[in-house]
């Protein structure tokens, strides 16, 4: 990306400057070194006009605020039902009709993993509750995308959920030093996120100890 | 020299210089791309697990370079090939420093306004052709911060710039500071890069971190004074042309 952005950036500043060149009939060396300059004058200009016309599509502005207790609270009290609905972000409900199932996590980032049996038959419901995460000022739920579940044969997948890169365009530090802003956040509120699993209590599942799994009621 | 007459030499030089030095700005906008392409990885990032990679954008990078780039300019300014440039038009030293103060202050407007604007230059690239996801501009909707800001830049540069001619008249007046001064230089960023040397950290903070306009006002056309002083005093006994 680097190399298409500075191939583009190039372009358009070649352009700009055989403009500038060939209007202003410049003369050697002082001729050159004039029209970059202010082709580079043109090129900042643009760029600062089309900053201002773009459609810079923002989260939320939002100061963090406090949403009741505790996500593990819920879990560890066993009250999964008081549990506010808003903090759903994906549910999963799949027919198994296996006696094992294998959970196979690829324990990078995944957060903790409540298991609760059930006397439902050929049960696997698997909820991910997410409270909201701001950072900077900013209400980044929506940016957030949870885990990627998958069911296959007799193992339950839970892949590692974000790949995406993201930005955060900051004033320059003579402006931050007047103002509030500064370069790395200093609010930065994480939601809690766990993924809750109820499962049939005839289905074995198996996992590793190092995996972060908790059996409910146990 | 009357009064009038040395305004009159002194503005005479500086249009002089801006015209005969006017490849400084070559080198001004190398330096800004160069920066520009080192800033494409962000000033800053953090990562988190439900959210991956953050990445901050902000210009600061391009402004370090353009310090340097003001620092190494006024120090040319003192070498021998741009003081025989300006040979046929010195009247005398102080005419000589007055222009050249103002001269790197012209400079300092003129870099600080492009490292400003390159701040927009580097988000609307990262904005079209990087696959990233945008959460927020941070825009300072205040036109007083603004504008302090754009001033502060300039007053920044000035000062790097005052520090480079004053290292450059130093070495003018005695050649050993061409050894010493270096040594110094590259001692301090040792300690810096180590973290070991807290009376750099809180001179960086001194300029820095000063939340005050005024104050950053004060200091740094102190510091750019200072620097004249010492540059007018340590050539004071050399001829127009060495």
């Amino acid at each position: 990306m680097i190399v298409v952005s500075v191939i583009v950036y190039l372009l358009i500043f070649i352009v700009i400057f055989a403009a500038a060149f060939a209007l202003n009939k410049l003369q050697a060396k002082g001729g050159f070194i004039k029209a970059l300059f202010f082709s580079y004058a043109g090129l900042l200009i643009i760029s600062s006009v089309v900053y201002f016309v773009l459609p810079l599509e923002q989260a939320e502005k939002a100061a963090i605020k406090s949403d009741g207790p505790s996500l593990y609270h819920y879990f560890e009290t066993g009250q999964t039902d008081k549990i506010d609905p808003a903090f759903i972000k994906k549910q999963w409900d799949f027919t198994y009709e296996g006696k094992e199932l294998q959970l196979i996590d690829n324990h990078n980032n995944l957060p903790m993993t409540y298991v609760e049996k059930s006397a439902e038959e050929n049960l696997l419901e698997i909820t991910y509750y997410e409270k909201p995460t701001y950072i900077d000022g900013y209400n980044i739920s929506a940016y957030t995308e949870g885990p990627n579940i998958t069911l296959s044969a007799d193992s339950l997948m839970i892949a590692d959920y974000w790949n995406e890169e993201h930005a955060i365009f900051k004033p320059e530090f003579p402006f931050r030093q007047f103002s509030d802003i500064r370069l790395m956040p200093d609010e930065w509120g994480h939601g809690e996120d766990i993924i809750h699993i109820r499962i049939s209590e005839d289905i074995q599942l198996q996992y590793e100890e190092w995996q972060n799994i908790y059996l409910m009621g146990e | 020299m009357s009064f009038a007459e040395l305004g009159k030499a002194v503005r005479k030089q500086f249009f002089y210089k801006f015209k005969l030095f006017f490849g400084l700005f070559y080198s001004l906008i190398i330096t800004q791309a160069i920066a520009i392409v080192f800033s494409f990885n962000g000033t800053g990032s953090i990562s988190s697990g439900q959210i991956g990679q953050i990445h901050f954008y902000s210009a600061d990078i391009v402004l370090v370079f353009t310090f340097g780039w003001a620092f190494i300019s006024a120090l040319q300014l003192t070498t021998k090939p741009f003081r025989d440039n300006e040979y046929l038009f010195v009247f005398n030293r102080l005419s000589s420093h007055l222009s050249n103060l103002l001269f790197l202050l012209a400079l300092s407007f003129i870099g600080g306004l492009s490292a400003y604007l390159s701040g927009y230059l580097l988000k609307v690239a990262v904005y079209m052709f990087f696959d990233f996801q945008l959460i927020g501009t941070n825009d300072i909707t205040s036109p007083a911060v603004v504008v302090a800001g754009i001033i502060t830049i300039v007053l920044y540069i000035w000062m790097f710039a005052s520090l480079g001619y004053m290292v450059g008249s130093l070495v003018q007046f005695q050649k050993v500071f061409a050894i010493l001064i270096p040594s110094i230089i590259i001692g301090c960023l040792i300690l810096v890069a180590l973290s070991e040397s807290e009376a750099i950290i809180r001179i960086g903070k001194f300029y820095f971190f000063e939340s005050s306009f005024l104050l950053v006002f004060i200091k740094t056309t102190a510091t750019v004074c200072l620097c004249f002083l010492i540059s007018a005093v340590s050539t004071n006994h050399l001829e127009v042309r060495k």
